[in-house]
């Protein structure tokens, strides 16, 4: 995964915001990468790009060995699906579909297996995090530490390569804080790349790498 | 996506309140919609096609020519001659004769068919058996129901010189006393009519009442609908008729009939009665009766302003509900989708394309919809048939066609669910062009 020259001009009525300004980075897989900022530094604008959720105005990203400047919508929506799992700070998670549904979300739409196979898998994935006994309770029976992690078992239900997490932790408490870094550390152990979005220094803790950005431009990692 | 993997993401939002409240609006409108369809259909169906069904639709009276006095054999015969002209006779062999059938009887009502001639040009449609027949024998209907369709409530009104009979108009036909036709073939029915019988004005006492009594052998059944016949309606032959007719007490007396006898004794006639192959033709024979100085009068006119006023009124109300309907299709779809955006967010994030969000909503308009023509059309016919075999058992008897239009009801299912689909797919793709961050952001 790599970002070449890229920037993001955002235009409001008169004036142009350079929410990033040639952003060139290149993620390995198998790492943990902590995005550090003030506000308005340009870091969800970075894993916005990351993850498909906006185009750069300028430069290259590269995913997969693929230009997705040149991909049409069909394909970006098949990178989001297959490649990339998204983690976001409110959890966005369906209030009207219980814990299994809502993993079960991204799947449905996977062509490979059958429906059976789908749900046993969220199944699985519910436990992985913990959740084995709430599979069946909706997110506002769910504690904010319990629907964030509703919310990984479902960026990680299409075994995506690339994980993005836009603070997750934001809403939570230091405790809950601690498990959702827990959880997203152990992704690395399968070979996946982490992207971790986080105003937190307990991300220090956890990440291979961290990257500071500030006015829209790299201007530290560790 | 197949179809079931939509189902599982519809399952937990198809009853929500915002949909049970679309579902119960639709129901009304709908409910409304088949009602004025009925109206519309049942005046068209009634009032227009007996024009075509019946026989009166193609009877035509024809009078002598100015300065003639009378209609003689020769002038028959030139009418006979005109192209489409099947029967051409007294006006004697018009209407018909009410004969009793006591074999029949039930407890309820005493049993009564309706007589006329099987003339040229009266075109049943034989369920069994076929349309000739002979002196003594008789074709009847294979749904027979010889009996009253009217419960009698008599309410006397009495003012200073005479009394009224009000008819309570409560309706029913019993279905165990209807008769198949085809059980009566090869039967002897035994009839019996009034002949005469003395009054006393002062008791009002009928007495020395006689009987003329004759059997008549059902030889075949027919299809009441197809000539809008009423369901106690029987045909005999043209001799049998008119020897009824002329014995029969309900005619006898009347000096119409009395002159009617007369002229066909001498087959001189002031007005004679043609009956046409088909209704299609009447032009044709109203041109031919021109040419030949005949002067003429339809037996059954369409009154124009009933048929204008029962076709445009309800089709003017089907029409105003339709635009109604579309309002509220496109209202309530506006706002749900609005309140959904996060939702689409969500779904094109998690890497769903617009199309497969796009079928999933349109699906779940489907499924209200689909949910609400039923509800309605359930509540339609349960309502439709009460009221039918209540309220209106005596039309039906009379042979009145009072069927549910499952022909516009079938037209307006597939235009309102067109334009639902079209209405929301139009609503969500615009929506759907947005980006997922715009979505998130809701900046829209």
């Amino acid at each position: 995964m790599e970002l070449k020259n890229v920037s993001k001009i955002y235009k409001l009525k008169d004036e142009e915001i350079n929410a990033l300004s040639d952003f060139s980075y290149k993620f390995e897989m198998g790492k943990m990468y902590g995005v550090k900022g003030h506000s308005g530094s340009g870091k969800s604008t970075l894993i916005n790009i990351l993850g498909l959720l906006e185009m750069p105005t300028k430069g290259t990203y590269i995913i997969d060995k693929r230009d997705v400047s040149k991909l049409n919508s069909k394909e970006l929506a098949d990178l989001r699906l297959n490649t990339i799992g998204f983690v976001f700070q409110d959890f966005y998670l369906d209030e009207n579909m219980t814990a299994l549904e809502n993993v079960m979300l991204p799947l449905l739409i996977n062509k490979s297996l059958s429906f059976k196979e789908k749900e046993e898998k969220a199944q699985k994935l519910l436990t992985d995090v913990g959740l084995v006994n709430r599979i069946k309770h909706f997110p506002k029976e769910l504690s904010g530490g319990e629907c964030q992690r509703v919310a990984i078992a479902r960026a990680l239900a299409n075994n995506p390569k690339i994980i993005l997490a836009d603070e997750p932790t934001g809403n939570l408490d230091e405790e809950n804080e601690k498990i959702i870094f827990e959880q997203l550390k152990k992704l690395i152990k399968e070979g996946k790349c982490v992207i971790v979005v986080s105003h937190s220094d307990e991300i220090n803790n956890y990440a291979d790498e961290i990257l500071k950005i500030s006015k829209g431009k790299l201007v530290d990692k560790k | 996506m197949k179809i079931e993997e939509h189902f599982y993401l519809l399952k937990r939002r198809i009853f929500k309140k915002n949909n049970i409240i679309f579902i119960t609006i639709l129901v009304i409108l709908l409910f409304v919609m088949f009602l004025s369809l009925t109206v519309m259909t049942l005046y068209r169906t009634n009032e227009i096609a007996s024009s075509n069904k019946k026989t009166d639709g193609k009877t035509i009276y024809v009078y002598p020519p100015l300065k003639q006095d009378k209609l003689t054999t020769e002038d028959l015969d030139k009418i006979k001659s005109i192209d489409h002209v099947s029967f051409v006779g007294g006006k004697i062999y018009f209407g018909g004769v009410s004969l009793s059938v006591d074999e029949l009887n039930k407890p309820f009502s005493e049993a009564e068919i309706f007589v006329q001639p099987l003339l040229e040009g009266i075109n049943l449609k034989m369920v069994k058996g076929n349309q000739e027949i002979s002196n003594g024998e008789m074709i009847c209907p294979v749904n027979f129901y010889p009996y009253e369709a009217y419960s009698f409530d008599d309410e006397y009104i009495e003012d200073e010189e005479e009394t009224e009979e009000v008819f309570n108009m409560k309706k029913k036909i019993i279905k165990s006393a209807k008769i198949n036709g085809r059980d009566l073939i090869g039967k002897n029915l035994k009839t019996k009519h009034i002949t005469s019988y003395d009054y006393n004005d002062e008791t009002g006492e009928e007495s020395n009442i006689k009987y003329n009594y004759q059997d008549f052998k059902v030889v075949g059944t027919y299809d009441t609908s197809y000539t809008m016949d009423s369901l106690y309606n029987c045909y005999i032959s043209k001799d049998d008729y008119l020897k009824l007719v002329l014995s029969d007490f309900e005619h006898k007396g009347y000096i119409e009939y009395e002159h009617l006898q007369e002229q066909e004794l001498n087959k001189e006639y002031n007005e004679v009665m043609i009956i046409l192959d088909e209704y299609k033709n009447m032009n044709y024979v109203h041109q031919k009766l021109d040419k030949l100085k005949y002067v003429y009068e339809d037996e059954k006119e369409v009154n124009q302003g009933d048929k204008l006023f029962f076709t445009y009124v309800p089709m003017f109300i089907t029409i105003i509900i339709i635009l109604v309907a579309i309002n509220i299709i496109y209202n309530f779809n506006s706002k749900k989708i609005k309140g959904r955006v996060s939702n689409y967010a969500l779904l094109k994030s998690l890497g769903y394309d617009n199309k497969t969000i796009e079928i999933n909503e349109i699906l779940e308009n489907v499924i209200c919809y689909l949910i609400s023509f039923v509800i309605s059309l359930s509540i339609f016919i349960t309502c439709f048939v009460m009221f039918k075999n209540n309220y209106l058992a005596g039309y039906v008897v009379e042979g009145m066609l009072i069927n549910i239009p499952a022909l516009a009801i079938g037209t307006i299912f597939v235009i309102v669910l067109c334009l639902l689909i079209v209405i929301n797919n139009k609503l969500v793709a615009k929506k759907l062009k947005h980006s997922v961050l715009e979505l998130l952001r809701k900046e829209i």
